[in-house]
């Protein structure tokens, strides 16, 4: 049985959920007019003006790092006796993309985010915990005291 | 307040406009752009707070789409009716990127928009000033939530799917989102009754 308490906090958060919808409104009607035109112009699901975006955006990039950037770390925990051991690179810019780290570092731990050893930068780890399904930095064991300054270095 | 809803344009189902996008019909693809910009450009500004900042990225979510829809091979867009989710994905993954890369340029990461940052961006409505205000000292978890469910205008279905959560889970974490607001909105003496108005 539903409480009054309970119908009181739902009217509550119906009349909250509208003042976020009308702030919703102000904020799309604050889009530029001209942009879905710029964005449409830019773009095209054409293969022949495909290229040309491709030539005015940066390239995708090579998998190549990620993998190293996974592939080690693996082999690393192999002989750590851990998990798995991530190693997120917080020197300079990686050479993958979020879409393509979250993908791949998903698959490798599926559920395994208990087990895990991860290593580097806290604030990326925390985003990539977020990414992986822990919804929290806490889901994963953060341990930067081995003192890596980055993957740049290598792994020990 | 002079508000423009941003409606469809036309009544083609979203998924319709995707699938005929996605076998090269450029009107379609036009008409996806125009029907959801304005909800990309919310949710995005809602996170990063400039709305130059918010156009370039709300540029970048779609030019990865177009790339998307574009290939053939199996890395391309697979089409599972998820694309709304999918869509948000692109551009949260947009944003995080952005912030990542500001700061290796140690500038101010684009998603930490502080309640004073928030509050130089402010108009001059000040209920929704305030709301703004209240929004902006939540967690990014919650944050993140309400984002997704009123700027981006996504079901609780479409966020379990962006987030790869289950609905249950969505669900409870709005609640939770609302109940933290509600309690902020509080904190600065305000009624969410009078914002609603």
């Amino acid at each position: 049985m539903t409480s009054n308490s309970d119908r009181k906090e739902t009217v509550r958060d119906v009349v909250l959920e509208h003042a976020l919808d009308r702030l919703a409104e102000v904020d799309r009607a604050a889009c530029p007019p001209g942009l879905p035109e710029r964005i449409a112009a830019q773009t095209s699901i054409s293969p022949l003006r495909l290229a040309h975006v491709e030539q005015a955006e940066p390239r995708e990039k090579s998998r190549r790092p990620l993998l190293l950037a996974v592939l080690a770390p693996v082999a690393a925990a192999a002989v750590l006796g851990a998990a798995l051991l991530i190693v997120i690179p917080s020197g300079p810019p990686a050479e993958t993309t979020a879409d393509e780290a979250v993908q791949q570092l998903a698959f490798l731990l599926e559920d395994d985010a208990d087990s895990l050893i991860a290593f580097g930068d806290t604030d990326e780890l925390g985003m990539l915990a977020m990414d992986l399904g822990s919804g929290h930095e806490d889901g994963l064991l953060i341990d930067d005291s081995w003192g890596l300054p980055d993957f740049e270095g290598g792994m020990p | 307040m002079n508000l423009v809803r941003a409606e469809p344009i036309s009544e083609t189902p979203t998924d319709d406009l995707v699938r005929a996008a996605r076998g090269g019909d450029e009107g379609a693809w036009r008409e996806l752009v125009d029907r959801l910009t304005p909800r990309v450009f919310a949710f995005v500004r809602s996170k990063v707070g400039a709305a130059e900042l918010a156009e370039e990225l709300t540029q970048t979510t779609f030019v990865k789409v177009a790339r998307q829809f574009a290939r053939t091979d199996s890395a391309g867009y697979e089409e599972r009716g998820v694309f709304e989710a999918w869509l948000f994905r692109i551009a949260i993954n947009s944003v995080r990127d952005e912030a990542r890369s500001r700061k290796r340029r140690a500038e101010v990461p684009a998603e930490a928009a502080s309640p004073e940052a928030t509050a130089d961006r402010l108009r001059p409505d000040a209920a929704l000033a305030a709301m703004r205000e209240a929004i902006a000292s939540l967690g990014p978890a919650d944050r993140e939530m309400i984002d997704l469910r009123h700027q981006g205008g996504l079901s609780f279905t479409q966020i379990a799917a962006t987030l790869g959560k289950p609905l249950g889970t969505v669900l409870a974490r709005h609640h939770r989102a609302l109940k933290k607001l509600r309690a902020a909105l509080e904190a600065r003496g305000i009624d969410a009754g009078e914002l609603a108005g």
